[in-house]
């Protein structure tokens, strides 16, 4: 029940991405993925999610190599994820966006839809009670009707979430979902985040706020220039000589 | 949706029974024959119009080879009937099903591509298939065209055949009205919102613009088949290039993604050239003006922008309520 990252190298035209990243995500904790600009944290989501596929190496889900498969495979094995700029389907309603969510429970094949037959009209019924359920999870049952387009930045955020979270994943993957945040919102997305973690989703974090990370995560891996600088517990981590010279230059 | 729960189904569904019963009443209007074969007309544009919305209104996927496909199944349909006399019900069925043949075949690589790429590669099949109808002489007749079309006697008759028509029509609506309010409608929006973020989602876009351009590609097909058995004369000028512009704009203007969209498109179709006869050839230069004052004013179209401005009447009585009763509004911001 976890996602191994084999010898993972991804390079695009002269310039390597990832090298020979190697870690495992144990299900049921928080691992968060932290590093400097460009260290290929996005990059790793993108492998894992099928948006590229690797160069060479390998990343298995539950044994089963997963690296060759397109995005919406990987989504159906129970792997969801947000992106680094919320990406919502901005002319759909906040509600609507959480049933794309829901989209493989809620697609009922192409002769029933067409003929509206009863039962799509009762798993649609069950579907917006469902998806309710998850807005007021992150706390955006109000805004339900309203256009996801016109949110503000911060609901947005809570809505991707959500969306990510009505498809019933096992992993759940967020991309800085703190950027552009203010701190009480941060705060509270902390607070979320555990909550995910409680209900038994896997979470892996890419974050740049500090003291999120080390304030929620159980595991930190640390990337650097594509390779894998160091991997451990948050104060494990946060002690490590390596690590603060890559954030911070090495001292004369 | 622009009025939700109990008030917005009555509403519908009495607007729909009235649209069925002036539908069902008009043969016995006695307008006019020209009048009869402008709804008949506007019958058949309905089809046409509906499948492109499914394709570019809801999938985002611009197709610029409908007026093609039309002409295919007018095409294969009427030469099936008059060169081998094929039944009417089979020439018509063979009408619907060799455009969405054609569709499944050049689908799946044409809808790799996007955008602008997306657009020519359509304009390519279009005009691959109206210079099949011009220069294949020996079997489409050429630029003459296709003489002697007959329908079955039974509807030889000017009522039934309106009746079928327009019975086809709405069943097409309800075909369009049913998929777009599920998960697959769903999924088409998701991918023209966002085709990265609705991958994620599991949704298999591929796939959902496969169905989507084989529906367009079928329903113009069966449009065709019931033009070329309506007009008992096709000729390849009514399947150019410039019917595919048309029907483009007219759904923008009209207001892509909605059902009202199509059907308002389809009027401006059928309506826009009688009334603007005056420019002869250059009604197409007057859509053009048309679409470039809407797409100014109103971008998501006539039917589009009235449901926006009715769905913002409706939260703005709404937030006034609850200030009202002294609960705080929806703190949202409107766009």
């Amino acid at each position: 029940m976890s996602i191994v990252v084999e010898k993972v190298t991804k390079t695009f035209g002269g310039v390597t991405a990832l090298s020979e990243v190697t870690t495992e995500i144990k299900p049921g904790i928080i691992t968060s993925l932290i590093g400097p600009n460009g260290a290929g944290k996005t990059t790793l989501f993108n492998v894992i999610t099928g948006f590229y596929p690797p160069t060479s190496g390998k990343v298995l889900l539950d044994g089963r190599p997963i690296h060759s498969l397109p995005p919406h495979r990987v989504a159906a094995l129970g792997v969801s994820r947000t992106f680094q700029t919320a990406l919502l389907f901005e002319e759909m309603t906040v509600l609507e966006n959480v049933l794309v969510g829901q989209h493989r429970s809620l697609a009922g094949g192409f002769l029933a839809s067409a003929l509206g037959l009863p039962r799509i009209g009762r798993m649609e019924k069950k579907g917006r009670e469902e998806a309710m359920h998850y807005l007021e999870f992150v706390g955006l049952g109000r805004s339900a009707e309203s256009l996801a387009g016109s949110l503000p930045y911060g609901k947005k955020r809570l809505l991707e979430m959500a969306r990510a979270l009505a498809s019933k994943p096992r992993f759940l993957l967020l991309d800085e979902p703190a950027a552009g945040l203010n701190n009480e919102e941060t705060a509270s997305l902390g607070g979320l985040i555990t909550r995910i973690k409680e209900m038994g989703v896997t979470v892996l974090l890419v974050e740049h706020d500090m003291s999120l990370v080390m304030d929620i995560s159980d595991h930190v891996v640390v990337l650097n220039f594509g390779r894998k600088l160091a991997e451990g517990p948050p104060r494990e981590v946060r002690t490590d000589r390596q690590v603060i010279e890559a954030y911070l230059g090495e001292e004369d | 949706m622009m009025y939700e729960g109990r008030t917005g189904t009555l509403l519908r569904a009495a607007g729909g029974l009235l649209a069925l019963m002036l539908l069902a009443a008009f043969p016995f209007m006695r307008f006019n024959p020209y009048f009869t074969q402008l709804m008949d007309m506007l019958g058949i544009t309905l089809l046409i119009l509906m499948g492109l919305n499914l394709i570019f209104g809801y999938a985002g996927q611009i197709s610029v080879s409908q007026a093609g496909f039309f002409g295919l199944g007018a095409y294969t349909a009427s030469l099936l009937q008059v060169k081998m006399g094929v039944s009417f019900p089979l020439a018509l069925l063979a009408g619907v099903t060799c455009p969405a043949l054609l569709a499944a075949i050049l689908g799946t690589p044409i809808l790799k591509l996007k955008g602008y790429y997306l657009a020519l590669a359509t304009i390519g099949l279009g005009t691959m298939l109206y210079e099949a109808m011009q220069q294949w002489q020996d079997m489409t007749g050429g630029p003459i065209g296709v003489f002697g079309i007959q329908r079955p006697p039974i509807l030889d008759n000017d009522i039934l055949y309106y009746y079928l028509i327009w019975t086809t029509a709405v069943l097409g609506f309800l075909l369009c009205r049913n998929l777009t309010s599920c998960a697959f409608g769903r999924a088409w929006v998701a991918i023209r919102e966002n085709e990265m973020a609705a991958a994620a989602m599991g949704v298999n876009a591929a796939h959902y613009k496969l169905v989507a351009f084989i529906l367009s590609a079928g329903m113009a097909g069966l449009a065709g088949g019931l033009y070329a058995f309506l007009n008992r004369y096709i000729s390849p000028d009514s399947f150019a290039l410039t019917y595919s512009m048309v029907l483009i704009a007219s759904m923008i203007i009209g207001g892509a993604g909605t059902l009202g969209g199509a059907v308002i498109g389809t009027v401006l179709v059928i309506v826009l050239p009688e009334m603007t006869q005056a420019f002869a050839d250059f009604h197409v230069l007057v859509f053009g003006l048309i679409l470039v004052v809407v797409l100014r004013f109103m971008p998501r179209g006539i039917w589009g922008t009235a449901r926006r401005y009715w769905a913002g009447r409706r939260d703005t009585t709404r937030a006034a309520r609850q200030r009202a009763t002294g609960s705080r509004p929806m703190p949202e911001a409107t766009p």
